[in-house]
């Protein structure tokens, strides 16, 4: 018998591809590396930071090159993004405003500066993954999407800060996961800049293939009692071994319900 | 061939399916006749196809798409086919199936509720939960975790919610829905299984399930395997975190439980699984656990910030944040050499453990004790005569090499916990066996000994040989202090300690000799020593607020009801003030506890009056420190400096009556305290209020410093607000506070917009325009207040009492020049 995952999932994000004619070089570069590695037993990824810009739409954009399923979310009360001074961010509401009005609303305002402090080029990347900023808080857990996950749940949620990861395993406690269904919450701990974002996400798709990989290992093996078992207690020790290779990205992890 | 038409076949149906889902994703309206279509394959003999039915029933229990009631019909239908894939041998699967059940017990707990007849539903979900539970030790730890949450629900419905039906939730599904004479449904049969379910969950918080097994299976070996036990915590990082993360609603909903929750949550050591073997996937496991406590507890007292927990949470998370600290420096600090040997979090594993061993788990019963096992004949050692274990491990530990305070602590532990018929079955063990000893040597007290104990042996009553409980105490706390005795002996002579050890064996009488007597200075170190550690105990307290430091005792309430901050408080007040009375009137009597030998630190300010007699230096040192704890933090500690003074003040009181040549004491100390605050005020430390108003009484020392914070232009505001507050609200101290602001009045110009109106209220007579002559003659007077003072009032009021009480401020002003 062949292995065939259960559920078919689309090959590719659309948005990924839109995102891809933009950083080709930097694109393929991660094909190289990791080409497909995601196809052919996807977990679903989600990932979190405050505003939805920098750190998660990185790793965004990485995990979806890497053709797993993968959603994002902010969990910050609006979107923060640097302004002319440190007292006069800009504030934009979640949800609702796209990155292109975001994209556009900075370019007037300043172009110099907003290029200048790579805004304008992280908005620009932005606005061709997805549509706007989500927040978290406000996500529906499993109502179905039109993006990669349709289903509407993941199997890891990543989150890029520990305040971050505080917020999500407190909101779901709150939620009383109504879904009895289990997700890994982990922490990489990025700090909020361009190039560290870069890092992190590096970081957090091979975090991604390193877990995939034991899933399709515990997949295919054959215990006396049972087969075909899942990725879940191995979570630690490929977490543990991930550390060792990213001693600069402390971790965090905890199992939850959605 | 055939097989690869089967293979495409399949694949074409998996697309199929696949097709379908995307509708019911799309359109929901379709997911319950999507549903019924796909039970048949399900259940059919392509494991494809079932891996796809089982996640997809999973994922329709879920989604919140499809309605409740839409479910619940579902559910019913679908019982047999979960019943079914139960069966099955592939993680997946299985992970699927526990999922669904935990989504659909509590709608078939519902159904079955309002359908009394359907027995047949019911017993399916019996058969489902079981087979459920029979998976949660042994299956594949994503199956275990999927367990876990349903667990979690059949908890939650199998539990009582809110206790007051005001605030019960009545959409939510629990035990209050299950009517009393239900046919099927048993409520204590659910309720206790509901809470045998709850120990079974909150094991995993407590120590290693397996371990458990041996110990209770392996009785003969019961004592060693149990402390093996307590210290392996069950190290799986995964099950306990995903515990952890099902415990808040638990607690949140169902108050009946949740005392036990919390308990068991505070009980556990995050931190334990390092001190097992540092690894770094260890010390990671740690972090993890740690915050995932850290968020869980945070997440409980916030839902209910004034709920029972709150203290006793913030003071676990101060201290895992420090033992956490610790660790890790001690850690980076033994990176070089690790051992394993973290005797702090050791320690308190081990207490903590041992505490909740015998609150949730049950006591593995210790081994019958063998009673005259091992009756060596010859010399026998008090090690020897005292242990009932039958390990050699055990018997050959020397209980000397642990310090001290662990000893203690080991010992006041485990007799808290240590069952009655236990200890009472040990104590006749030893006794046997003590009886026995003294059969075979019958007892030859030797020379010096019992020369030394025949002038003490009159006042010792020898214990009864009897063996009925009600003495089951007194023997060994008599054998202990022998070997008390006998460790003094060796320290006296240790050359003939061996002798002595066997002689003391078979004496029945001895006395405790007299402790050795301190000296003057020894006493008063220790004396010190001691306030020191009491001023220390008050300093760890968490500030709490007033509301919540009251009392729930009612009248019941004593001075120091609670070991809290207040109830130490109140012990160390009055142990300044009352506290040396005894000392005090024993002077005459015992000469080497006089103070005016120890007094060598001179505590007499004022009046060098040789009669009055001094306090204790005890009682001025406590003083002292509670002076500099006071002035350290006013703000903070003003009630520490309210009692204190309210209990100097009433000792004084007392004290008058039975030596009326004792200094007051009370004045001194809270003019200390204000000499010592006044400087500090600030414009807005309206706070101090509440001292001035609460001290038993206001002299006119203190009211002269009132006055100039009145005159300092930054707190003048302060202080003019004392002085009406005081004026309003203490009637006895109105006049003197008058007249400070009638002085004030009368030579501080500048203040006249902030005192007039206290003055119309209270003096209007000064407003009255005097002539100059009787203005002149009072100037003088003024200067120091008092009845001259009093006198310019009275002459004021005889002149024109309802003449100007709403004299014009511009009158006001014209009289003062002559005045002053």
């Amino acid at each position: 018998m062949m292995q065939t995952p259960p559920q078919p999932r689309p090959t590719a994000a659309p948005a990924a591809e839109a995102a891809a004619d933009v950083q080709q070089k930097h694109d393929d570069e991660l094909r190289g590396q990791n080409g497909g590695s995601g196809k052919d037993f996807p977990l679903k990824f989600c990932t979190v930071c405050a505003s939805n810009q920098n750190r998660s739409m990185e790793a965004h954009l990485v995990l979806s090159l890497s053709q797993y399923p993968v959603i994002s979310f902010g969990t910050g009360s609006a979107v923060r993004l640097p302004g002319p001074s440190i007292d006069k961010p800009n504030i934009y509401a979640f949800n609702s405003t796209t990155y292109d009005e975001m994209y556009n609303s900075l370019k007037e305002k300043d172009p110099r500066l907003y290029h200048a402090n790579g805004l304008l080029g992280m908005l620009d990347r932005n606005r061709r993954i997805k549509g706007c900023p989500e927040r978290w808080q406000d996500w529906k857990v499993g109502v179905p999407r039109k993006d990669g996950v349709e289903d509407g749940v993941v199997d890891v949620v990543v989150t890029c800060e520990e305040r971050c990861w505080d917020i999500v395993v407190d909101d779901l406690t709150n939620r009383n996961s109504p879904l009895n269904r289990l997700v890994h919450i982990i922490n990489i701990d990025i700090k909020d800049n361009h190039e560290e974002a870069l890092v992190g996400g590096k970081g957090i798709l091979e975090l991604a293939n390193m877990l995939s990989e034991a899933a399709r290992e515990e997949r295919e093996k054959a215990g006396p009692n049972f087969i075909r078992e899942t990725v879940d207690g191995r979570v630690p020790d490929v977490l543990a071994k991930w550390q060792e290779r990213f001693p600069g990205l402390p971790a965090l992890w905890t199992v939850g319900y959605f | 061939m055939e097989a690869t038409q089967v293979f495409s076949s399949v694949e074409d149906q998996l697309q199929q399916l696949g097709s379908a889902r995307a509708l019911v994703l799309t359109d929901p309206v379709y997911w319950p006749q999507v549903l019924h279509g796909i039970l048949p394959i399900v259940s059919g003999p392509i494991v494809q196809l079932r891996r796809w039915g089982a996640d997809f029933l999973a994922e329709t229990f879920s989604t919140p798409v499809v309605e409740a009631g839409e479910k619940l019909n579902l559910a019913v239908a679908c019982l047999d086919t979960m019943v079914r894939l139960m069966d099955e041998k592939e993680a997946g699967i299985l992970k699927s199936v526990v999922q669904c059940s935990a989504s659909v017990y509590p709608l078939i707990f519902r159904y079955i509720c309002n359908n009394r007849e359907d027995a047949a539903t019911w017993k399916k979900m019996d058969v489902l939960k079981s087979k459920i539970l029979n998976l949660w030790d042994t299956g594949p730890v994503g199956v275990r975790l999927c367990c876990i949450k349903f667990v979690q629900r059949v908890i939650l419905v199998q539990s009582r919610g809110a206790t007051d039906p005001r605030l019960a939730d009545r959409s939510e599904i629990s035990l209050s829905m299950v009517p009393t004479n239900h046919p099927i449904l048993s409520l204590p049969a659910l309720d206790a299984e509901a809470q045998g379910l709850l120990d079974r969950l909150l094991s995993v918080l407590l120590e290693d399930p397996r371990q458990e097994n041996t110990v209770t299976t392996t009785t003969h070996n019961g004592e060693s395997s149990r402390i093996t036990g307590i210290l392996i915590i069950n190290s799986d990082a995964t099950l306990t975190t995903a515990t952890l993360n099902n415990l808040a609603q638990l607690v949140k909903t169902r108050s009946p439980i949740a005392a036990k929750i919390v308990s068991t949550v505070l009980s556990f050591n995050p931190l334990a699984i390092v001190t097992r073997s540092n690894t770094i996937q260890n010390r990671l496991m740690m972090q993890c656990m740690e915050k995932t406590v850290r968020v869980l507890l945070l997440n409980i007292v916030r839902a209910n910030p004034q709920g029972p927990f709150t203290g006793k949470v913030s003071q676990h998370l101060t201290r895992l944040s420090r033992m956490k600290a610790d660790l890790l420096e001690e850690l980076s600090r033994k990176r070089a050499a690790p051992t394993p040997d973290n005797d702090a979090v050791k320690r308190l594993k081990t207490d903590q453990q041992q505490q909740q061993h015998a609150a949730v788990t049950p006591t593995p019963t210790p081994p019958l004790v063998p009673p005259q096992q091992q009756i060596i004949n010859g010399p026998m050692s008090y090690a020897q005569l005292y242990s009932l274990s039958t390990d050699d491990g055990m018997n050959s530990f020397d209980g000397q090499q642990l310090p001290l305070d662990l000893i203690l602590e080991i010992i006041n532990r485990s007799m808290y916990n240590v069952q009655q018929h236990n200890l009472d079955a040990a104590i006749t063990a030893v006794r046997n066996r003590y009886a026995a000893l003294l059969r075979a040597f019958p007892p030859v007290p030797p020379q010096a000994f019992s020369q030394q104990s025949s002038s003490q042996a009159s006042s010792y009553v020898p214990p009864p040989a009897a063996t009925d409980e009600s003495h089951a105490g007194y023997l060994p706390d008599a054998t202990e202090n022998r070997i008390d005795k006998q460790e003094k002996e060796e320290d006296k002579a240790e050359s003939n300690d061996e002798e002595d050890e066997e002689s003391e064996l078979q004496l029945g009488k001895f006395r405790l000799p007299p402790p050795p007597t301190l000296s003057r200075e020894e006493l008063r170190e220790s004396s010190f020593d001691a306030v020191n550690r009491i001023f220390s105990v008050i300093d760890q307290f968490d500030k709490t607020s007033l509301v919540s430091r009251k009392s729930k005792l009612g009248v019941m309430r004593l001075a120091a009801s609670n070991w809290d901050r207040e109830g130490w408080t109140t012990l160390i007040t009055r142990l300044a003030t009352r506290g040396m009375g005894g000392l005090q009137g024993e002077e005459e009597i015992k000469p080497e506890v006089r103070d005016s030998d120890f007094d060598d630190e001179d505590y007499d300010e004022e009046e060098g009056d040789s009669k009055l007699q001094k306090p204790s230096a005890l009682s001025n040192f406590i003083r002292d420190k509670l002076y500099m704890c006071i002035i350290e933090d006013f703000r903070a500690r003003m009630d520490i400096a309210i009692s204190w003074l309210n209990e100097e003040w009433y000792n004084d009181r007392i004290m008058a009556k039975t030596q009326p040549n004792r200094q007051p004491q009370y004045k001194i100390w809270m003019m200390k305290i204000m000499d010592g605050i006044f400087p500090f005020l600030e414009g807005k430390d309206r706070m101090f209020m509440r001292l001035l108003s609460e001290i038993p009484e206001i002299t006119v020392e203190l009211l002269q410093k009132v006055k100039m914070l009145c005159l300092d232009p930054d707190r003048a505001v302060l202080g003019i607000q004392m002085l009406h507050f005081l004026a309003m609200l203490r009637p006895p101290v109105r006049n003197m506070c008058m007249d400070v602001l009638e002085d004030l009045w009368l030579n501080h110009t500048e203040l006249r917009g902030q005192t007039q109106k206290l003055i119309s209220k209270w003096r209007p007579e000064v407003l009255v325009p005097k002539p100059a002559a009787i203005a002149a003659a009072a100037a003088p007077a003024s200067e120091n207040t008092g009845t001259s003072e009093n006198q310019v009032a009275v002459n004021a009021s005889g002149g024109n009492l309802n003449g100007n009480a709403t004299a014009s401020s511009s009158d006001n002003t014209n009289t003062t020049p002559m005045v002053t």
